[in-house]
């Protein structure tokens, strides 16, 4: 009938530091692990030399990583996220702390680091976000729910799910933010729903919303994907994704990130052609323009070179025509029958990225090479493989 | 015979427990505050504290000084609750930040005791299971680690360093980046 004791941490097993003077503390444990989680990470390496047990436990994996996610008594709660912000060499430089918003749980937190500079936390399918200044600590939230001019004639969020991306506008440096939404469902009675797009400037000023804009004049089949699939090089037979973006705007005494509490998202002409959504690796920002893979629905050995939708964040204008990727051709066979054969290529195994301020397409085959392509001339189409790393299968 | 609902709140804060000390003193406690202990909640919600809880673990005066804090804890909680609806936001949120500021003036004061009674403390919320106390107690504990020298925590705690120069020598070089 006594009253049971919480389970302690697996930790307590190792029984050296539970005897006597190899105690951490004169207390069981795992309070003493609770403890010593609710200091910085500064104090716990001077103190590794206090005695073996403390350089035990401080040096444990298990405390590390506990220690790594907050697991003190301040506690966090289950939607807060915890970033390290790490050196190569995986020393952590800074920590940050970013309180949930209570909306969710942040298991289906996305981060997306390093878009102008801002760290990008992308929660619910994308559909609620919001964007930390890895310098500052400071955190805005993007308004929820869909532009003013799409809310009115399109259901709710919930029917879409939603790529958002940051960029920095170089002539204003204000900092925007496009999201492409995506239907989830083919259809819903009453709606005639299309992909949207949407744009929103953020300013320190707390005046960002997302801004809905006019649809494309051409309707769009959406229902019926594959009529959408082979667009790329004719005229656009499809009104596309609607798409917004954010401001956050320039004032005096501009910080870097302000409050987006009036922030609004504007609506935006779509791509013409669907966007790949789902994957992180297929989209990238380079300066004030975002690239997206287009979605690829034929099967694999009809693809071709990747193609990549673009949209100008500083003019806000058309989505960009359509770039082809680089072509890859590779030779195959043995000596004897070299041939050149475009067939072996994986599309799938192509990703985007910004590196050196300049968009790449990535060609990584695991555990073989990886071929960087770099953008040289958007107008051109104009690619060339810069980089050729080669490796070697690691166990 | 646990009540749930908000409902009950009345039943709940009439119906009352009994706390038995290791030194076998009876403390009275409403249910309310009762629960904060999760260790007790269960056997609440198990039937079994009929005839009271006896703790063996648990001093008369560190019993006491608990219930002590969990009477606060609970009266803060209810009070919460309670005056949501009778107060205008502006109000209700004056009178919410005057509930937290007491709240954290009693958490000051509450721990200003020495070190044994402290650890004491901290023992008793974790084997009651009281969260809020043990998070207290812990954090009152770092905090007096905090900035502390390897050698003054092995004298505030009679610890014995145990490691070999050599392996001290290691230790520093591994995590140099903190002693910059």
């Amino acid at each position: 009938m006594a009253p049971a004791l919480a389970p302690a941490p697996a930790l307590s097993s190792r029984s050296r530091l539970d005897i006597g003077s190899a105690a951490v503390l004169p207390l069981p444990l795992d309070v003493s692990y609770k403890i010593l989680l609710c200091l910085p990470a500064k104090d716990l390496c001077h103190l590794r030399t206090v005695s073996w047990a403390w350089r035990f436990l401080l040096s444990d994996p298990q405390f590390i990583a506990a220690h790594g996610a907050g697991a003190g008594p301040g506690g966090i709660h289950g939607d807060d996220v915890r970033f390290n912000i790490m050196d190569l060499s995986g020393r952590i430089l800074k920590r940050l702390h970013v309180a949930g918003d209570g909306t969710d749980n942040a298991t289906d937190d996305l981060i997306i680091s390093s878009q102008a500079g801002l760290v990008c936390i992308l929660g619910a399918m994308g559909k609620r976000c919001r964007l930390l200044d890895p310098a500052t600590g400071a955190v805005t939230s993007l308004p929820d729910g869909l532009a003013e001019e799409h809310a009115a004639n399109q259901p709710h969020m919930g029917q879409y799910s939603a790529a958002v991306m940051c960029g920095k506008v170089a002539s204003t440096g204000e900092h925007k933010v496009l999201r492409v939404l995506d239907i989830r469902l083919l259809s819903i009675s009453g709606y005639n729903l299309e992909p949207l797009c949407e744009a929103l400037t953020l300013d320190g000023s707390g005046n960002a919303r997302w801004r809905g804009k006019e649809a494309s004049p051409d309707p769009v089949s959406v229902c019926d994907v594959t009529s959408r699939q082979f667009s790329g090089t004719g005229p656009p037979i499809s009104k596309g994704p609607i798409s917004s973006s954010l401001e956050l705007g320039t004032g005096p005494g501009f910080c870097r990130l302000g409050p987006a509490g009036n922030a609004r998202w504007r609506g935006k002409k779509a791509s013409p052609n669907p966007i790949s959504m789902h994957d992180v690796t297929s989209r990238a920002v380079v300066d004030d323009c975002v690239y997206f893979f287009l979605k690829e629905l034929a099967p694999l050995h009809i693809v071709g070179p990747k193609r990549i939708a673009s949209f100008d964040l500083g003019i806000e204008e058309d989505w960009r025509r359509t770039l082809e990727g680089p072509q890859i051709v590779r030779f195959v066979g043995n000596n004897d029958r070299r041939r050149h054969s475009r067939d072996d290529v994986d599309y799938n195994h192509f990703s985007l990225a910004a590196l050196n301020g300049c968009l790449a397409v990535v060609h990584c085959v695991r555990s073989s090479f990886m071929d960087l392509w770099f953008l040289m001339d958007f107008d051109e189409g104009l690619w060339v493989k810069q980089h050729s790393i080669h490796m070697k299968s690691v166990g | 015979m646990a009540s749930a609902g908000s409902g009950d709140e009345k039943a709940a804060a009439a119906a009352m427990i009994t706390l038995i000390s290791s030194d076998n003193e009876k403390f009275e406690v409403t249910e309310a505050t009762a629960t904060l202990s999760q260790t007790i909640r269960h056997m609440i919600e198990d039937g079994c504290t009929d005839g009271g809880v006896p703790l063996p673990n648990v001093t008369s005066k560190i019993l006491a000084r608990v219930i002590e804090y969990c009477k606060k804890h609970a009266t803060a909680a209810a009070g919460e609750e309670g005056s949501s609806s009778s107060f205008s936001d502006a109000a209700f949120l004056e009178v919410d930040r005057a509930f937290l500021e007491e709240l954290e003036e009693f958490d000051d004061a509450f721990l200003e005791v020495d070190r044994a009674t402290l650890f004491d403390l901290i023992l008793a919320a974790n084997y009651l299971d009281i969260k809020g106390l043990l998070n207290l107690t812990c954090q009152k504990v770092a905090d007096s680690v905090k900035g502390k020298t390897p050698e003054q925590i092995r004298e505030m705690y009679n610890i014995v360093n145990d490691l070999t120069p050599e392996e001290e020598a290691e230790i520093r070089r591994e995590t140099q980046w903190a002693f910059e």
